[in-house]
């Protein structure tokens, strides 16, 4: 079996994609009693993950600030207040 | 001279030569007055053209007809755009539209519709060039103003959607002389030290005249170049720029572009609740479906019976143990008979066996054994070891043989 990232490691887009091939295998029926409690596991970990991935990361506002013909820094822009 | 006598189809062929080969008839442009203008079920349009002296005929075929802004009616006054052709079967010359905009628009309008046609022909507007917006960008550029209502948007809209989700802006000017020059400038320093996954561009709305940086050609062209996909937000419903046609996608206005580029994070609970929903439910049915495994397990003999189970545990325990015994003993024997045979060889090879053929060992008082006649003195005492004790002498002579 290929080296697996852990779960906590995985991008939301990966994680999501992974948890809707757990459900879908799941839903095949082609799995065991144990493969399926392993799979369903999982599959309840991978959304707490990708639930905590979207509400925990917190807006940013960039401003791009050209100091030179090929340089450029960023500065935080307050504009986010409503 | 019967010799001069010419056909109609001749002379029609030779003045369409003549007319089509002026250059200035390639590609004119006439102002004047709409009158019989009829559009005909197959899409081409049929009118004349006049001032006050004179008429033309004209005609616009479907494809470019169905670009026009409008629909023109008898006594518009209109600038037309074509070419000057001749009609050989009826032997007419009339005008060949390609753009006609309603006559007032002024001279911007026309520049448009001169570029735009020009940009077409180059292939720019094509939906092949068309890259897909990614549906999961990690940070979304936005080239507008500092100061207008569309950054303002844009973030309110974004955070809405996707509070993650980071933005870079490249604050630019959007209209005036400079606008243009710094529009291109930001896309393309975005583009070369990636900064973005998507870009927004655009402004919150105007006039024509506002709005004039997204119709200029280095605009369009770096719209259409970008590697990063475009979204235009020019902010207005119905006048396109050609920014827009150059973009992937357009949007009516900032906000609007936002909802297109920025994920909807509650779309995304949403799936993902279903997706919890499906996987308790796939993992039920799998539990349902394995019920009649468990209930057969729970039937079998150890349940049942667990006192017969043990007792057949127990002799198939005995079983074993007996047949490890048994191994354990011939493994014994064998060695026992090696150990036989060792011993038998260790004795061949002991000096107390030599002796018992009647050798015996003479050693001096320390216990050192005397080989040779150099290791003793006369006088000294020496001791003779034979298999059943030890006889102590002292040497009287030495003779060497």
């Amino acid at each position: 079996m290929p080296a697996k990232k852990k779960i906590k490691d995985l991008k939301f887009e990966e994680a999501l994609s992974k948890l809707e091939n757990n459900v879908k295998l799941l839903e095949s029926g082609s799995l065991s009693l144990e493969e399926a409690l392993e799979v369903f596991k999982e599959g309840v970990e991978l959304s707490q993950v990708c639930h905590d991935k979207l509400n925990t990361v917190q807006q940013e506002v960039q401003k791009v600030i050209v100091t030179s013909e090929q340089n450029y820094k960023y500065v935080p822009f307050g504009e986010v207040e409503e | 001279m019967v010799d001069n006598i010419y056909t109609v189809s001749d002379v029609n062929r030779i003045i369409k030569q003549m007319i089509e080969n002026r250059a200035e008839f390639f590609n004119i442009q006439l102002r004047g007055e709409v009158s019989n203008f009829r559009k005909y079920a197959s899409g081409h349009c049929y009118f004349t053209l006049k001032d006050k002296n004179s008429v033309i005929k004209a005609v616009m075929f479907r494809g470019r007809a169905a670009e026009l802004k409008f629909l023109p009616k008898d006594g518009d006054q209109v600038l037309a755009i074509g070419r000057i052709g001749v009609y050989e079967r009826d032997g007419i010359y009339q005008l060949y539209v390609d753009i006609m905009i309603a006559s007032g628009a002024g001279d911007l309008m026309v520049a448009y519709e001169k570029l735009k046609q020009k940009l077409e022909q180059e292939g720019l507007f094509l939906p092949a060039r068309k890259r897909e917006i990614p549906t999961q960008p990690q940070k979304i550029g936005i080239i507008t103003s500092q100061s207008g209502a569309a950054i303002h948007d844009i973030i309110t809209v974004s955070k809405r959607r996707s509070p993650g989700v980071k933005l870079v802006f490249f604050p630019v000017k959007v209209q005036g002389e400079d606008a243009g020059g710094e529009i291109v400038k930001a896309i393309n320093f975005m583009n070369e030290h990636k900064l973005a996954d998507v870009l927004i561009v655009g402004r919150g709305g105007g006039s024509i005249e506002d709005l004039w940086a997204f119709n200029e050609e280095n605009v369009v062209r770096a719209i259409a170049y970008s590697k990063i996909p475009v979204v235009t937000a020019i902010g207005h419903e119905t006048d396109f720029t050609l920014a827009d046609f150059a973009a992937d996608r357009r949007a009516a206005t900032p906000s609007q572009a936002a909802e297109i580029v920025v994920p909807d994070v509650r779309e995304f609970l949403r799936h993902l609740e279903q997706l919890n929903q499906r996987n308790i439910h796939a993992v039920k049915a799998v539990i349902e479906r394995n019920e009649s495994k468990i209930i057969e397990f729970s039937n079998a003999l150890v349940f049942k019976e667990p006192d017969r189970w043990l007792a057949d545990k127990k002799i198939a325990v005995d079983n074993c143990l007996n047949r490890i015994f048994l191994s354990i003993n011939s493994i014994k024997q064998e060695y026992e008979h090696k150990y036989a045979l060792l011993v038998t060889r260790l004795d061949a090879a002991s000096p107390l066996n030599i002796m018992s053929r009647g050798y015996s060992i003479a050693r001096k008082a320390d216990g050192t054994i005397i080989k040779t006649i150099n290791a003793v003195n006369v006088g000294e005492s020496i001791e003779t070891v034979t298999t059943d004790g030890v006889i102590l002498s002292a040497v009287t002579d030495v003779k060497r043989r």
